[in-house]
């Protein structure tokens, strides 16, 4: 800003001054009194005013979001609190989904008569145990195939009845079968269960 | 509400009457305030947002026929400050300036308000009359080219 000017005897900042010591007539008091209403009771509403809080527009996707918090927490609480019937109706259809015990009684019995069937190719229980405890379950898987003449695995299910101690053997394995159920253990483990109703020399059956 | 006074002037000066500047006043800082508190980070309002609604609120209100009429009276709402020893002038000189001040355009009278009265940079100015900055600085040059030159001799350094 051109401070000065050439046909004037008096500067822009002298002209400045003198209009700055004008000053404006006092805002009536009523006047005054009304914008002093304005400012306190709008400022009285921030941010104390939970009416305040939430109508405000930059809460309302908050506001949405706790409603929809509270409708999904609601909801869960309407589900947890249902009849049992419904509950057991659920659970019920989670156990059909797993293999019954029976199932798993006939598999382990065959994993038991292959065992026994392996069992019997060696010299004594501790050289099947230790055999047993080398191998993994995959590799278990292939012993039929891999171990035994086929001819040999044919018969296996033509067995002769087994003696009564082997029935208890038998029977101690059931238990590893009830735990099959609940716990699943390995296969080898139920093959070295198997062994228990071998005898502790050659088989010669 | 240390800025009220100033406020007034502005709207008494868009205003056609006192009781439109008061309701122009009124209307526009409640507007600012409802809006400010309503914001994410509430912080006291710009005084140039209040210049801004009270400019936006008057052109509602009408400013037209008896303008002339009304722009004789705005300046009368300006008192001269107390006198202390550095105001070497005295009444007349206040009587020459109000009256120079009335024989300004209105767009030039509305950026000395704002810029000597309203305290407003030159870029508020020209955000409140939605306009560039080099208009707001030609305004308020013509202005006080005018103002001296109906002053002439009234003020000497």
């Amino acid at each position: 800003m051109k401070e000065n000017h050439a046909n004037n005897d008096f500067s822009f900042r002298e002209l400045e001054e003198q209009l700055q010591k004008l000053k404006p007539a006092a805002t009536p008091p009523e006047l005054s009194a009304k914008l002093l209403q304005v400012v306190s009771s709008e400022r009285s509403l921030y941010p104390y005013s939970l009416k305040k809080l939430f109508f405000r527009p930059s809460f309302i996707p908050w506001a949405a979001a706790a409603l929809l918090a509270l409708a999904f927490i609601g909801g869960h609480k309407l589900w947890v609190s249902s009849p049992r019937e419904q509950i057991a109706e659920t659970v019920s259809t989670i156990e059909l989904s797993l293999p019954s015990l029976q199932d798993i009684k006939g598999q382990a019995i065959e994993i038991l008569k292959v065992s026994r069937l392996i069992a019997s190719s060696y010299a004594n229980q501790d050289a099947a145990i230790s055999f047993f405890k080398s191998i993994n379950k995959e590799q278990f898987a292939q012993l039929p195939s891999t171990k035994l003449p086929p001819a040999a695995w044919g018969v296996a299910p033509e067995l002769p009845p087994l003696s009564p101690k082997q029935e208890a053997a038998l029977r101690k394995a059931d238990l590893v079968v009830e735990a099959l159920a609940a716990g699943a253990p390995t296969i080898p483990t139920l093959a070295l269960a198997s062994t228990t109703f071998l005898p502790k020399t050659k088989n010669v059956e | 509400m240390e800025n009220q006074d100033k406020w007034y002037l502005y709207a008494r000066q868009q205003s056609r009457s006192e009781a439109d500047a008061q309701d122009i006043l009124q209307e526009s800082v409640l507007a600012i305030w409802h809006q400010t508190t309503s914001s994410r980070s509430p912080e006291l309002p710009h005084t140039g947002a209040v210049f801004t609604a009270i400019r936006y609120r008057a052109m509602n209100f009408g400013r037209a026929s008896d303008r002339r009429q009304r722009r004789q009276e705005e300046y009368s709402f300006l008192l001269w400050e107390q006198q202390t020893d550095e105001n070497r002038y005295g009444a007349d000189e206040q009587k020459l300036l109000l009256e120079a001040l009335r024989g300004l355009p209105e767009a030039q009278a509305e950026t000395v308000t704002l810029k000597i009265w309203g305290g407003l940079t030159f870029q508020e100015i020209a955000n409140i009359c939605d306009c560039s900055i080099n208009t707001i600085t030609a305004r308020y040059r013509q202005a006080l080219l005018k103002l001296q030159k109906e002053l002439k001799g009234t003020f000497s350094q």
